[in-house]
């Protein structure tokens, strides 16, 4: 052992643009309103990008978001061989010992992206409705296996033509037992729900 | 080499491996991001593979096997931290001690040797980084690979990585870089053999189109790779 207390880890993956980055905005700072500390590692194509959105935000110090490259494989990085991500966790274990979280954003990834048990302890996969009400049905291990299913952008249903009952009912029906849950990244609905969610299975309150 | 050496030795070269080089361009990413600029791939590689593996990364391995040979955790670590000074643009520098530091944490709990372990702790507390090549001479060694099969190994294993880095980059096909593979073989030996008789003070690169790209890179606005 490093001798380092091994914080929790939160996967949040899901397809591009279905609103990993706005959920972490949302979620984090409910988190800290609980009285949490945490950390954010983003792996991204425009790696700075995405780090630079939610520096600028304000809600975290700079120093408590990390951005790790990935190759042009996001997928590789938090399933076969998460070591660049496994490194930068080490660090901000070491550099900030009070934390409480640390949450890991994927950079955009098909529907069969799924996180390394030894990267994080449980993973949040995000669609939205807007990218098809036929997700659910496909039943990629990301809505399959992910321990939480968060469907984004609901106001958007009708505008697109998403059947938003059949899709959380498809999603229920692809994953038995594991939870779903309905957000809109922009008004802030279900986020407490989120939020709840991670302080029950991740950090025992 | 017996069997279950030339086993671990697949083990240790195959890209299934996790020690993160799948993040590494070494600089390449920053040539294809200049448009004006034309790249001779095959001459680049060779460039690196003599300018800069050869005399600098495989030079340090083989004193780390030989390190390892005599049991010495101490002098891995003098050498860990010589090959640290010679490493000059920062990314290059933290690719090297990120993939080695994460090679040792991936069989933290699979290798039981105590100079493993020793050096590992000597590592977690600072003595040295871990760089890759310090990691895979101590490894090859304990694992009883041939020293020069496991100097074979590290320039394979960076021809793959660069050559798999183009191919994301959309600059190289699949066949062309077997084909590649193919035409660097021979050349690899006589590289190898003479990185195996230098001595240590004589550890160092001299590329300086390839640091260059390498220290721009850091400043690209748009990064696929953390090198």
């Amino acid at each position: 052992m490093t001798g380092y207390a091994e914080v929790p880890r939160l996967g949040i993956g899901g397809p591009v643009g279905s609103g990993k980055t706005a959920l972490i905005e949302h979620v984090v700072p409910y988190l800290q309103r609980q009285g949490k500390q945490v950390a954010v590692i983003t792996n991204d194509i425009l790696t700075q990008e995405d780090a630079q959105r939610l520096r600028n935000r304000g809600f975290l110090s700079p120093d408590r978001i990390v951005g790790v490259e990935t190759g042009a494989c996001p997928h590789t990085v938090i399933r076969e061989d998460p070591t660049m991500n496994l490194e930068a966790v080490r660090q901000l274990e070491e550099q900030f010992p009070a934390l409480d979280l640390i949450i890991l954003e994927s950079g955009g990834d098909n529907l069969a992206s799924t996180y390394s048990p030894e990267l994080a302890d449980a993973f949040v996969f995000v669609i939205d409705v807007a990218g098809g009400d036929d997700i659910p049905r496909k039943r990629g291990l990301g809505v399959t296996r992910s321990d939480l299913l968060v469907i984004n952008k609901v106001d958007l249903a009708p505008y697109v033509g998403a059947n938003l009952e059949a899709m959380t009912q498809d999603a229920h029906h692809a994953r038995g037992p594991r939870p779903v849950l309905l957000t809109n990244c922009k008004t802030g609905l279900g986020i407490q729900d989120v939020g709840e969610w991670i302080e029950r299975e991740l950090l025992f309150v | 080499m017996d069997d279950e050496a030339f086993i671990a030795a697949l083990q240790l070269t195959d890209s299934f491996f996790p020690s993160g080089v799948v993040t590494l361009s070494h600089g390449l990413e920053t040539f294809l991001s200049d448009q004006a600029a034309a790249i001779d791939l095959s001459q680049l590689l060779h460039d690196y593979l003599e300018r800069k593996i050869a005399p600098c990364d495989l030079v340090a391995y083989a004193h780390a096997y030989r390190a390892a040979a005599q049991g010495d955790a101490e002098r891995l670590h003098q050498i860990d931290r010589y090959l640290d000074v010679s490493l000059l643009p920062q990314e290059l520098r933290q690719g090297s001690a990120r993939s080695g530091r994460g090679t040792l944490e991936t069989l933290r709990r699979g290798v039981e040797e105590p100079l493993f372990q020793t050096f590992l702790a000597g590592v977690d507390a600072g003595r040295s980084s871990g760089h890759l090549p310090i990691c895979l001479g101590l490894l090859h060694r304990l694992w009883r690979i041939p020293q020069r099969r496991g100097g074979c190994m590290l320039l394979y294993a960076f021809m793959v990585n660069f050559l798999s880095a183009a191919i994301r980059l959309g600059c190289l096909g699949h066949r062309e870089a077997q084909g590649l593979l193919i035409r660097f073989r021979p050349q690899v030996r006589p590289l190898v053999e003479r990185a195996l008789d230098s001595p240590l003070e004589e550890i160092g690169s001299f590329a300086p189109l390839a640091d260059i790209r390498a220290m721009q890179h850091a400043h690209l606005s748009v990064r696929l790779f953390s090198s």
